[in-house]
């Protein structure tokens, strides 16, 4: 089973050691990095792993975690993380609620909490990984459609042309083996990216485009020759 | 003994596909035969030697048609450039390709 990448940033010590337990008791992460401050949780999110699931806990201010959200997102290493607010169960709202959700935050957990809804935390941040793995995977699969909608439309000109295609057959051979690297690669995911990366595909050139190049007109032969 | 196949339709692309006029007479052959669950559209690509990326496009929409009037879809009789492409792009994963016996006739 695939453990999830955690980094918390809590400043209280008590609150720390309990989410610590829970997230030991859970078992779905794998040695969690634990941040007294923003400052900590900063270097911790540009520091070169990736991390799946970021907890902050609100009683530092929401100015603070905020500004906080706004820079761990732009960290390559936690943009596509499940972020999860750690917030006193008094203050539920859902006003609050509905603004935090609209800031990017995924989940919520409420203290008191006990190991269940941190079970419940790490199957959203499962969830949300997943559909970035998805989206992610979506993206560079039409990045190959496109690719390969030139090379056919390539493939299709030389041979109008009566020009040999076994080379460009085997570009596009290649150019398209990479879409067994993906590995979600379902066949509705890849109709669902064929289907939008074809329905651009340009109308054909009428045939009288199609004709041979005879090279330069006669009026820039003309200029071609003067200089 | 009565034996039950598969009820097929089968559509002869006339044309070589480079030509829009030819991918909107393939759309339009699609579009005006009728679907039918468990029954199979065979493209039959025989006369087939050029293929672009917009009657690919095509050939995608017949497959959505067909899925949800609980059919499928098969190519016939693609050969050379026009195969190498469908199974380089992978569509083969979700149209099946074959040879048939049939005799191109559209019933």
């Amino acid at each position: 089973m695939y453990k999830l990448k955690a980094v918390v940033i809590e400043t209280d010590s008590r609150s720390r050691i309990k989410l610590k337990q829970a997230m030991a008791i859970c078992g779905s992460f794998t040695s969690p990095v634990f941040c007294r401050d923003f400052t900590e949780g900063s270097a911790v999110i540009h520091g070169g792993s990736d991390y799946d699931v970021v907890f902050i806990a609100e009683r530092a201010g929401p100015e603070h975690v905020a500004a906080f959200l706004e820079k761990a997102r732009q960290s390559p290493y936690s943009k596509h993380a499940a972020y999860v607010i750690i917030q006193d169960a008094s203050q539920k709202t859902r006003a609050l609620v509905g603004a935090k959700v609209l800031d990017g935050i995924h989940a919520f957990l409420y203290e008191p909490y006990s190991v269940d809804d941190v079970i419940s935390i790490a199957r959203i941040a499962g969830q949300v990984k997943l559909s970035h793995l998805r989206a992610r995977e979506k993206a560079a699969v039409t990045l190959v459609l496109k690719d390969s909608m030139i090379q056919i439309d390539k493939i299709a000109l030389l041979q109008i042309r009566g020009n040999p295609v076994e080379r460009e057959l085997e570009r596009l051979d290649k150019m398209c083996a990479s879409l067994d690297k993906v590995k979600t690669l379902t066949p509705d995911l890849f109709g669902e990216a064929a289907t939008a990366a074809f329905a651009q595909a340009p109308r054909p050139q009428s045939s009288v485009e199609y004709q041979e190049y005879g090279g330069v007109s006669r009026r820039v032969q003309a200029k071609l020759d003067e200089k | 003994m009565k034996r039950d196949f598969p009820a097929q339709q089968t559509i002869v692309i006339s044309d070589d596909l480079y030509s829009a006029e030819a991918c909107s007479s393939l759309a339009w052959q699609i579009d005006n035969t009728p679907k039918q669950a468990g029954e199979t559209i065979a493209l039959d690509f025989r006369n087939v030697r050029i293929i672009t990326s917009f009657a690919l496009r095509t050939i995608l929409e017949a497959h959505h048609q067909c899925k949800r009037a609980q059919a499928s879809i098969s190519i016939q009789n693609a050969r050379g450039a026009v195969l190498a492409i469908i199974n380089s792009i992978r569509l083969h994963r979700f149209i099946s390709i074959g040879q048939t016996n049939n005799s191109g006739k559209t019933r």
